[in-house]
């Protein structure tokens, strides 16, 4: 954990999909929101950058509660920007690796902490977790842990929930999808994160009842 | 392009508003205590509130106020990042540079203050109002990529025309309006200086 100095919660977005009227990063468990949730597991990290758009004021009042010390990064365009948009906003200037993660994910802390050891300075290092969510992009990896792609239609067991830890990538503001992004970086790692993207209301009744079979302990 | 950092000074490096304090010497504390409040959160323009205050604050000898200044508590890191990088730091305060003059040659960087004729230590009018806009739209004819720090409604303006532009609220929360017009937002001293090392 002492190797990544820098992490962006990606939070601007609208989560039309799910149909709340609020940031999907404010979906709480047992009270606690996600954003809450992903901010205590990035304890250790020294510079926590938060991309914030849609219901902003409600996004910052929550964050900070929890941490006086975040950088909150603005995107007034989260309506008509793409996560790629707001990533690049959230990396602007940073020299060293940098860890990125979609604020509608619930991760199971442990599992968090075998993810994030697992990562060496200068690796490019992805997340996947079991294919369950709605929309999966599947990932394509070999048994040593080698990402050999992603894609939409070829179902596989694994699926990416929008976790990374970065060094040589560029991600710039008209870049569709991270997930094309990395597909063109040569020597990516993967390794197992056990997380539930939230995007659905189905997303969302899946990722209860994960939580209260699985994740809260 | 050469990057040059343009502070506010009340509330940004001050960790005090510093007429309040002014005011507490002549026992009118509460009276423009609720004149900056008034204008920190945008119910009366800068310009006018300052023209206010400044009136009821130039019976206070200059050297009084100096006195005081002197003493002001401020955002040591800031005041670091500042002196670090002075050839590329700019103080763009809407305060008199007759009253701050002892907290600016404490920055060692070039500075652009509101203007006033004083008389005998004494306040007589102020000629010139700061409009902060203005400063970085010639800072920016120069050349210059501006990186804007403040934290209220007079930094609204600073903050239309910078490149990049930071809202502080190590010292009180920052008007809602200007978040808006914000690129980043934070509440720590140790947050905003390493993103302007980042921007350097």
């Amino acid at each position: 954990m002492q190797t990544i100095k820098h992490a962006i919660i990606s939070a601007a977005g609208l989560g039309s999909r799910l149909q709340l009227n609020m940031p999907k990063c404010l979906i709480e468990f047992d009270g606690v929101s996600l954003l809450e949730r992903q901010i205590a597991l990035l304890d250790d990290v020294e510079d926590v950058r938060v991309v914030v758009g849609f219901m902003e004021e409600k996004v910052i009042n929550v964050a900070k509660r929890h941490r006086k010390d975040i950088l909150f990064v603005r995107n007034p365009l989260y309506t008509s920007t793409t996560n790629c948009y707001s990533i690049s906003l959230g990396i602007n200037g940073i020299r060293d690796p940098f860890m990125l993660i979609d604020g509608d994910l619930l991760i199971d802390p442990i599992s968090f902490a075998k993810f994030m050891n697992s990562y060496e300075v200068g690796d490019e290092l992805i997340g996947y977790t079991d294919a369950r969510s709605d929309d999966a992009v599947y990932v394509k990896k070999s048994a040593s842990e080698q990402l050999l792609g992603f894609s939409r239609d070829e179902v596989t067991q694994y699926e990416w929930p929008g976790i990374a830890c970065l060094s040589n990538v560029a991600v710039n503001r008209d870049d569709r999808f991270l997930f094309e992004v990395i597909a063109k970086i040569e020597d990516v790692k993967t390794h197992y994160i056990d997380c539930i993207e939230i995007d659905t209301p189905d997303d969302l009744s899946r990722a209860h009842s994960i939580y209260q079979n699985k994740y809260k302990r | 392009m050469e990057t040059l950092f343009c502070f506010d000074l009340d509330g940004t490096i001050t960790r005090q508003e510093l007429l309040p304090i002014m005011a507490a010497e002549i026992g009118i504390y509460d009276e423009i205590n609720t004149l900056t409040e008034a204008t920190l959160n945008g119910i009366l323009p800068f310009e006018k509130s300052f023209l206010l205050r400044s009136k009821l604050l130039a019976s206070i000898p200059v050297e009084n106020i100096q006195k005081i200044i002197e003493k002001i508590s401020l955002n040591n890191k800031i005041v670091e990042f500042i002196r670090a990088n002075k050839q590329n730091c700019r103080i763009v305060t809407g305060n008199l540079y007759e009253w701050v003059a002892p907290l600016l040659s404490r920055l060692e960087c070039d500075y652009y203050t509101s203007k006033a004729i004083f008389d005998n230590q004494q306040l007589i009018s102020v000629t010139q109002v700061i409009n902060k806009g203005d400063i970085v739209k010639s800072l920016k004819s120069e050349g210059y990529r501006i990186v804007a720090v403040g934290d209220g409604m007079g930094d609204i303006a600073m903050f239309e025309h910078a490149d990049i532009s930071v809202a502080f609220g190590g010292v009180h929360e920052p008007i809602n309006t200007l978040i808006k017009v914000s690129s980043y937002l934070t509440y720590s001293e140790g947050t905003l200086c390493r993103l302007l090392n980042t921007l350097s």
